[in-house]
């Protein structure tokens, strides 16, 4: 590899990072990670982390910085794009809602009762600056890789959403990142979501984009306080052209409890980092996915259940379903560290293939350092089960039917677990029409657009 | 290396013997050193530019990151390569030089002899010294030999599988072995014969900074059976010694190959061993790896199922006591429809040990109607240990059933209360529940090997609770 060519050939240039507004600590950080990645080499699939993933297809040089909303004044209601604006209007049980629009917040509203109890949400770069400015990077900085600093040099800002102690929020706060632009517009959605001591909070964070050709490098960090506790759902209904490495990586603290949801359905390529990190004492961390690839989709998950705290627990289950040639990878780890005592750590992995050409890559690992502890982990790949839909075709129902049914069941134990349960209909329903959609290769309409 | 971290009390096959060799050794590789070996030992042209050209390709070829990060105080330069014991191959007991004989004395290979195993070669260093087939065998037309001897004898044998399994160009290891290889064994059956008792060999390293580069080549034609038996063991030295061997598998049609290995290396043995089986239609291959020595194993028994209907399975025990790392694992690659897989895995870390489980089950396009179960078990003795699992699945098939399953826990307080209510001490509960963890593998063991293997746990297992 010619390392002083690639070095200097993208445009995500120190003076680039120096461009963008914002406080002086985030300017600073910015700059720091630009630094970074002026100094580093983009992935390639020869790392065991990027094994079996699309990077190699990835070109720096093809993408630059997305054209951002204006700062300052909060932009008007017009300036929510339509796709945005439906799906938060199916959603009136909610006591938030956040819009950010390539990264930077268009819109912010809240519940005045919580107001006044002191939840916050808005810009971590303007109107929330001060406040988001100790937990900015607090989380995710202990996962760095070329993708994170990409993104630390060029995150506008982004949502904030922050409870304090012993307040507990009811209905779900949404915040929704929506990535458009020209063809080669790359941006960097940041949402920071702080639970304070004992405090309650439900979340959905939903990423989507426009048709064009995107990049979407997206980190999206949760801190829950010790004794709080978070529901944290996240759907990515990304536009099929769109390239995303995303990262989300939760701290738990004492007695703490984090329930996370991961809904893909979008994108062209769509590779999350799904982390969490048990940092006190008895937290629980249950994380969960459902994802459905199909036409000449990819979907990569790399998950990391990190248990440095005694009495500790994660459980995770990830299930999906690949459909035409499209492709899914799950890897995994769990860690134990020697700290990690009596921690009880399980791992699920269920892939279902739908058809010949697609593939499915699974590597559930362990990494055990401490002995007093139960840890599990499982992975299953295979095609619908021949003995269920021969007992449903057996009591009349029709083959397409039967199939149906069985596609439904095999996801039903993820989306019954998931959480913020009043959201999850419409996302069943995306599933389900995926999976009826199977005869039209949905890749020939990606071209065809 | 801290010699420090190793119990060297443990290891009961640790005494080394002094030797005269016939042969000045020289440390190092280099294309003399391969000419040489060649030429020693006679060999036809063919094979002597295998060698150089291997020696290419191990100069060329980096170590892979993953493997490399296990052994940075490994030096290629600081070995001997090649190792030859005074005196020729024998096929009388009585006629091997005493020190060897004593060597193997201890070891017990007359003793396995006594008892009418089907055929034992021992290999000293680089050389095959003894070897002893039994009339019968030689009667249904199965040869049994060293590499060496069958290069001689049977050359076009040899030359038809020989790096067909395990090219040179695999990996780092199993290129230097192509260069430097000696001894090893060679197995022939013919068509349709099963081989009644289990074949053995014996493989030692006796000298200081000693490479050890079997070369094994197992080739079983159609409907033919055979079950192959390897131990080993080395005295301990303050310094490394490096054992890298590569085993060929050609299973025909219709034929089951059986290969155990119990390795019992001294804690100073590097041992990264290359082991891959073809196994043609319907065909069955079975490796049973028992890991207890060494200071790092890296060895990953594969089977490429070729043709339909084929099976492999591997199944393992690893322990990994102070200082060790037994990284070791299984591959499948299913090339062909309906074929099967079973991997089972059991390990334990006690003392600081590390184990890791490195697995690959792979389905390619075409390989329909596939099944492959795979399943790690892992018990950690004390909080220093660490135990690992990195099990890769590729698949490119649809209707494919692929499992894998794998836990990891401690010795439970409930079994050892139960079996010390009973009377029993801790160590006795404990090495009772370790041996019943192990059970799967242990039964599938010849007798002598069951009781070596449940004895050799005991012993490690001293001490192991409280």
């Amino acid at each position: 590899m010619a390392a002083s060519t690639t070095q200097s050939a993208h445009a995500f240039t120190p003076d680039a990072a120096r461009a963008l507004a914002g406080p002086d600590w985030l300017a600073d950080r910015r700059l720091q990670a630009a630094e970074r990645l002026a100094a580093a080499e983009p992935p390639t699939t020869e790392a065991e982390i990027w094994r079996y993933s699309r990077i190699d297809e990835f070109d720096p040089s093809a993408w630059r910085p997305a054209a951002l909303p204006p700062v300052g004044e909060q932009a008007e209601d017009h300036a929510i794009p339509v796709a945005v604006r439906s799906a938060a209007e199916q959603m009136v049980q909610r006591s938030g809602l956040v819009v950010a629009v390539n990264g930077r917040v268009v819109h912010a509203e809240l519940d005045p009762a919580l107001e006044s109890k002191g939840v916050m949400v808005g810009d971590a770069a303007t109107e929330c600056a001060e406040e988001a400015r100790e937990d900015f990077g607090a989380v995710t900085d202990a996962s760095p890789d070329w993708f994170t600093d990409l993104h630390d040099a060029f995150t506008p800002g982004g949502p904030f959403v922050a409870v304090p102690a012993g307040v507990v929020v009811d209905r779900p706060i949404l915040v929704f990142q929506f990535v458009d632009g020209p063809d080669g517009s790359a941006a960097f959605p940041h949402t920071l979501v702080v639970a304070g001591e004992g405090s309650h909070l439900p979340v959905l964070e939903h990423r989507s984009s426009g048709g064009a050709g995107l990049l979407s490098s997206a980190v999206a960090e949760i801190a829950v306080g010790d004794n709080a506790n978070v529901d944290y759902l996240s759907v990515q209904h990304l536009g099929r052209r769109t390239f995303e490495v995303a990262l989300q990586r939760a701290h738990l603290g004492r007695n703490a409890r984090l329930t996370s949801g991961a809904v893909a359905l979008g994108g062209s390529y769509a590779r999350l980092r799904s982390e969490s990190m048990a940092r006190g004492e008895g937290s629980e961390a249950k994380l969960l996915a459902v994802y459905f690839a199909d036409g000449d989709q990819m979907l990569d998950f790399r998950t990391l259940q990190d248990h440095e705290a005694p009495r500790s627990s994660s459980d995770l289950l990830f299930k999906g379903a690949v459909e035409h040639r499209a492709h899914s990878v799950y890897s995994g780890l769990i860690r134990l560290r020697e700290t990690a005592q009596k921690a009880g750590a399980h791992q699920t992995n269920r892939t279902l293939k739908l058809s010949r050409e697609s593939h499915a890559e699974s590597v559930p690992n362990l990494e055990i350092l401490a002995n007093d502890v139960q840890c599990t982990h499982a992975s299953a790949i295979g095609p619908i089960d021949p003995d269920e839909l021969y007992y449903l075709e057996s009591r009349g129902i029709p083959p397409a039917v039967a199939e149906q049914l069985v596609v439904t069941g095999f996801f039903e134990d993820v989306f019954a677990r998931l959480p913020l349960g009043a959201l999850v209909a419409p996302l069943r329903q995306a599933v389900a029409e995926k999976f009826a959609r199977r005869d039209r290769d949905v890749a020939e309409e990606v071209r065809g657009a | 290396m801290a010699t420090s971290e190793i119990d060297l009390g443990r290891y009961k096959l640790g005494w080394h013997d002094t030797v005269e060799y016939a042969f000045e050794p020289k440390k190092g590789l280099n294309t003399e050193v391969v000419e040489e070996i060649s030429a020693l030992k006679g060999e036809p042209d063919w094979m002597r530019r295998k060698r150089l050209r291997a020696l290419e390709i191990f100069e060329r070829k980096p170590m892979k990151p993953w493997f490399a990060k296990n052994m940075p105080d490994l030096d290629f330069q600081d070995i001997y390569y090649y190792l030859k014991p005074a005196g020729g191959q024998v096929n009388d007991w009585d006629m091997l030089p005493e020190s060897v004989k004593e060597t193997y004395e201890k070891l017990g290979i007359p003793e396995a002899e006594r008892k009418f195993l089907a055929g034992v070669t021992a290999q000293y260093e680089s050389e095959v010294v003894y070897h002893k087939n039994r009339e019968d065998l030689e009667g249904l037309g199965v040869y049994f030999t060293d590499m060496d001897t069958a290069l001689r004898e049977y050359p076009e044998i040899v030359k038809e599988h020989f790096g067909t399994v395990i090219p040179a160009g695999d990996n780092k290891f199993s290129a230097l072995n192509s260069a430097v290889w000696s001894g090893g064994s060679f197995i022939y059956v013919p068509e349709g014969v099963h081989v009644p008792m289990p074949l053995q060999a014996y493989f030692r390293i006796n000298s200081e900074n000693a490479g050890q580069f079997e070369r094994t080549l197992i080739v079983v034609e159609e409907g033919a059976s055979v079950h192959y038996v390897e131990g080993c063991s080395a005295p301990v030295y303050s310094t490394d010694s490096l054992h890298s061997a590569v085993v060929e598998i050609v299973a025909k049609p219709g034929s089951r190959v059986q290969y155990t290995t119990i390795q019992n290396w001294s804690p100073n043995v590097y041992n990264l061993v290359t082991k891959r089986a073809k196994a043609e239609t319907e065909a069955t291959v079975v490796w049973i790896d028992g890991n207890l020595g060494s200071k790092l194993t890296m060895k990953y028994p594969s089977v490429y199922l070729m043709g339909p209907k084929a099976h492999g399975e591997v199944l393992s025990v690893a322990y990994a006591g102070a200082g060790q790392h037994q990284d070791a694992g299984a591959k499948m690659v299913h090339a062909a429809p309906e074929t099967s897989s079973i991997i089972e895995s059991k390990s334990i870390s006690k003392d600081g040990g590390e184990t890791t489980y490195r697995g690959l089950v792979r389905v390619d396009e075409g390989a329909t109607n596939v099944k492959s179960n795979v399943r790690c078990d892992a018990l950690i003795l004390d909080e220093r240990s660490v135990s690992n699992t990195y099990p890769y699945q590729e698949i490119a098939e649809q209707d494919v059933r692929i499992e894998h399953e794998a836990t990891v826990s401690k010795v439970g307080e409930d079994q050892l209360f139960y079996l010390m209510s009973r009377g029993l001490s801790e160590t006795e509960a404990a090495s009772m529940i370790v041996n019943g963890f192990i059970e799967p593998i242990t039964k599938t063991l010849p007798m002598e090997y069951a009781v070596e293997l449940s004895r050799l746990i005991e012993l490690e297992m001293e001490g192991a609770v409280g």
